[in-house]
């Protein structure tokens, strides 16, 4: 019986995979190949036969590891891209987005009543200050699941990324969509998407 | 309308069409479809798994390394949601194509 695995790695040459998912997809094809040959040989082909049979599967081993290489690690870049940018982003929107609601559940009491009433400037400050902290933990995950600088620092800005553009679209849906002259001051309410701190003063309390 | 990509639309129908009932491994999706097609489509290792794993990335198919009662390891693919849902679409878009030929091009079921 040949050794398929050996047969296949020597055909296709070098692979530009990783060690295991070439190691996998080496073993698969080899699997193929046996079963192909083993066939030919219950069909009364003689062990030549058979193993060019086996062999003429593909007639440029060379392009197939180039093409399923390309494929393999478009697969792997999805697979990094989930790891290292929108897992990380995600979990640290949400972390972020308890942490601001657990003064309200808990009805941290500093001059707010009710759940629905706005909190209070305290409760905005101290989520507002702890915010690196969340982007801090969302580059350090993204680092390490091999994130790159760039991958590294659009997690760690995720959140900020995030709750902007859910601004932008409430601003945009209040001004166009509803005519909502209190949202639809956008001029007005520029200042505070960069600054979010400088209406702080301006508020009730 | 039907696509252009006939031939790669022709290849991954049959795929999805033999794993609808059951997860089989590379070798034997080949064997069905040219079993069920009579020897008319044929698969070789180069044309199969690198649409195979194209399906896997897309979701259509899930990939899992199992033992076989003899020990012998095989990679089985399962038809994922994804992939079962695309399967209606594209059964319905080839009975499109094959009515369009026969008004066509005069062919009658065999």
């Amino acid at each position: 019986m040949p050794d398929w695995s050996r047969l296949i790695s020597e055909r296709m040459g070098v692979l530009a995979l990783s060690g295991a998912v070439r190691d996998e997809v080496v073993a698969e094809l080899a699997t193929h190949l046996e079963e192909l040959y083993q066939a030919c040989r219950a069909r009364g082909a003689s062990e030549s036969q058979a193993i060019e049979i086996a062999l003429s599967q593909a007639t440029d081993w060379q392009e197939l590891g180039r093409e399923i290489s390309d494929i393999k690690n478009e697969e792997a870049r999805t697979n990094d891209r989930s790891k290292q940018l929108w897992l990380p982003g995600l979990m640290t929107l949400t972390a972020s987005m308890v942490w601001l609601m657990m003064p309200q559940r808990v009805n941290w009491n500093l001059g707010s009543s009710s759940f629905h009433e706005s909190p209070p400037l305290m409760a905005y400050l101290m989520w507002l200050i702890t915010h690196p902290v969340f982007g801090a933990a969302g580059a350090y995950l993204s680092r390490r699941n091999g994130g790159t600088l760039i991958a590294r620092l659009a997690a760690g800005i995720f959140p900020s990324i995030a709750l902007l553009g859910l601004l932008i679209f409430i601003t945009f849906t209040g001004f166009f969509v509803e005519r909502n002259p209190s949202s639809g001051s956008i001029p007005h309410s520029l200042p505070s998407w960069f600054f979010p701190g400088q209406s702080f003063p301006r508020s009730r309390c | 309308m039907i696509r252009t990509d006939l031939k790669r639309g022709t290849a991954e129908l049959a795929i999805l069409s033999v794993l609808e009932n059951e997860p089989l491994h590379g070798y034997e999706i080949a064997r069905q479809i040219e079993e069920q097609s009579k020897g008319a489509l044929q698969f070789t290792l180069a044309a199969l798994y690198p649409m195979l794993y194209r399906m896997e990335n897309r979701g259509w198919l899930n990939g899992t390394w199992e033992t076989a009662a003899n020990g012998r390891r095989r990679r089985c693919y399962r038809l994922m949601p994804r992939g079962r849902k695309m399967l209606q679409p594209m059964r319905e878009e080839w009975a499109d194509l094959f009515r369009a030929m026969r008004r066509v091009a005069k062919v009658s079921h065999a």
